[in-house]
């Protein structure tokens, strides 16, 4: 008997291990397939959350002032609201408006210009650069294995404590594609468990009439390269992807960006020109017949595409673990 | 300093049987001479000194004709002239052969397959933090002129996508001994880039691409 409910306990076991990947990640039904192979790289519980650690955790800049989420809150489905422009180390006031980061599994290149082509090496950006975090590699890895807090997570993560750079940008990597924004009234709508208003409709056939060639459902993106438009600002002198294909066909190109979560994303733009959202309707004003009827729609319609639920994960939050490591402060 | 006295073979197909292991050493070599780290060479009526030089070497593979008959264990090595080891590349190789391929640089597919440790570890200073992509050839030096201000020459050359792929593929045909000896004659290279309006190509572009084919023509076997 007591054999038998052993054997029991091992299976339940076994099953709860298979079952834990959809708890770290899953495929929303009316999403397409990811771009990110999570067949060839599953996330683990373990890397997610030493992930998120290191997101949080300001060690990784030079003077330990500057976290991933310093630029990419999650109150702001990580973006970044307080400039236009990113905030580095010394109070410097990077080159771009810090995008937010949600679905990133269906993305293929990241950055405004597209500079970067995996998920894992591009915490490399923002560690290294002298606006944002002005640390090196080899520096960050040398505090990551001064600390204890460090070397207990990158054991469990990842079976031994060498703490390398593939291992620190894999950690990372894998907290920020359980970033999945899913769960706005749009998809309710989509799922058929909720349904939109009369002037929500009107917006989406606005939607459907000018925005959705570069801002398809149900990602609200190509995450193609386009220009909007936008006069390059006279201070910034911002050439978009030109700057990295050398390609003169590339010049003013920036990524677009999803239109879910707007609400908690502004400002608006690679360079963070507009505040609000009647800023930007203004401005595409020019490129389409927007009537003021429309305009009012299409932002009651865009309102459904706020994921509160994304936005409030506590999934996602800081981890106060973090804290006890680095300054002895517990819960 | 070490002048070399070395005879070229170009396009030797005599082979030998190699007994153990194979080494493979690369030596660059700048005016005919050995370039070490800290040393001043003499350039015209200049000097020259080289701060670092850097290489990705991928995918060495050994020929007998057309047959591939055998494979470095390891996909890329990482040469880095401030350490003398890691010129010498050492194989497990009892094959015959009569003809060595490998890359100068990075593949593509390589270089889109996300963070990568050993000698791909983005930390060793040969990967673009700002763009995705790795450094093939790092060439860092100063021109010293006795009628100019001094001249620092930095080369970053790399690019994985078209139309600025500066991957290099390379073939020597070769002599078969214990130590393969592959030198690297910058000295064609360093004039051309002295030349350019700009003495830093740092990013994927045209100078970029024209500067890497003229260093892949550096790559030669010299006599043992």
């Amino acid at each position: 008997m007591k054999r038998g409910l052993t054997l029991g306990v091992l299976i339940l076991m076994v099953f709860l291990a298979a079952k834990l990947p959809d708890k770290i990640w899953h495929q929303p039904q009316h999403f397409p397939k990811p771009a990110f192979n999570f067949k060839e790289r599953p996330l683990e519980m373990a890397k997610v959350q030493l992930g998120r650690y290191l997101f949080y955790d300001p060690i990784l800049s030079k003077d330990n002032s500057i976290s991933c989420a310093s630029c990419h809150s999650p109150y702001n489905a990580f973006a970044h609201t307080d400039h236009t422009l990113s905030h580095g180390i010394n109070d410097q006031i990077g080159n771009r408006n810090a995008p937010a980061l949600f679905n990133l599994a269906w993305q293929k290149s990241f950055m405004w210009d597209g500079a970067i082509n995996h998920i894992e090496v591009q915490s490399l950006a923002p560690i290294t650069h002298p606006k944002e975090m002005g640390e090196n590699l080899a520096d960050v890895l040398t505090k990551l294995r001064q600390s204890s807090f460090y070397k207990s997570a990158f054991k469990q993560a990842f079976g031994d404590t060498l703490i390398s750079s593939a291992q620190l940008l894999k950690a990372i990597a894998q907290f920020e594609l359980t970033l999945v924004s899913a769960n706005a009234k749009f998809d309710q709508v989509i799922q058929g468990t909720d349904t939109f208003s009369l002037q929500e409709q009107k917006g989406l056939a606005v939607f459907n009439q000018y925005c959705k060639t570069c801002h398809p459902a149900p990602l609200f993106s190509t995450y193609e390269f386009a220009n909007n438009g936008l006069a390059p600002d006279s201070l910034l002198q911002d050439v978009g992807k030109v700057r990295i294909s050398q390609l003169a066909a590339d010049s003013f190109l920036f990524k677009v960006p999803s239109l879910r979560n707007l609400t908690y994303t502004y400002p608006y733009m690679h360079d963070g020109r507009f505040k609000k959202l009647g800023e930007v309707l203004k401005h595409y004003e020019k490129l389409f017949p927007l009537t003021s009827n429309n305009k009012s729609d299409l932002l009651a319609f865009l309102q459904t595409l706020n994921d509160k639920v994304f936005v409030f994960d506590p999934r996602h939050q800081f981890p106060k673990i973090i804290l006890e490591a680095n300054e002895g402060i517990k819960d | 300093m070490k002048k070399l006295v070395c005879i070229w073979l170009l396009f030797t197909s005599a082979s030998i049987k190699a007994q153990d292991s194979l080494y493979i050493k690369f030596v660059p070599i700048f005016n005919q001479f050995q370039v070490e780290p800290s040393q001043t060479y003499p350039y015209l009526k200049d000097s020259i000194s080289f701060q670092s030089l850097k290489f990705y070497i991928g995918h060495i593979q050994f020929f007998k004709g057309e047959v591939l008959v055998a494979s470095a264990p390891e996909t890329h090595y990482l040469l880095n002239f401030e350490e003398s080891t890691s010129q010498l590349i050492g194989l497990a190789n009892k094959k015959t052969f009569d003809r060595i391929s490998f890359e100068l640089g990075v593949d593509s597919a390589t270089t889109v397959s996300g963070a990568l440790s050993g000698a791909l570890d983005p930390s060793l200073g040969m990967y673009w933090t700002w763009q995705s992509g790795y450094i093939h050839a790092k060439i860092e030096a100063t021109l010293y002129s006795k009628e100019a201000q001094k001249t620092e020459l930095i080369l970053h050359l790399g690019g994985y996508k078209q139309p600025f792929n500066t991957l290099q593929k390379l073939q020597l045909s070769l002599v078969q001994t214990d130590t393969l000896s592959i030198g690297i004659d910058l000295t064609n290279l360093i004039s051309s880039a002295l030349a350019l309006p700009q003495n830093q190509v740092m990013s994927p572009k045209p100078e970029a691409l024209i500067l890497s084919k003229q260093l892949a023509n550096a790559f030669k076997i010299l006599a043992k």
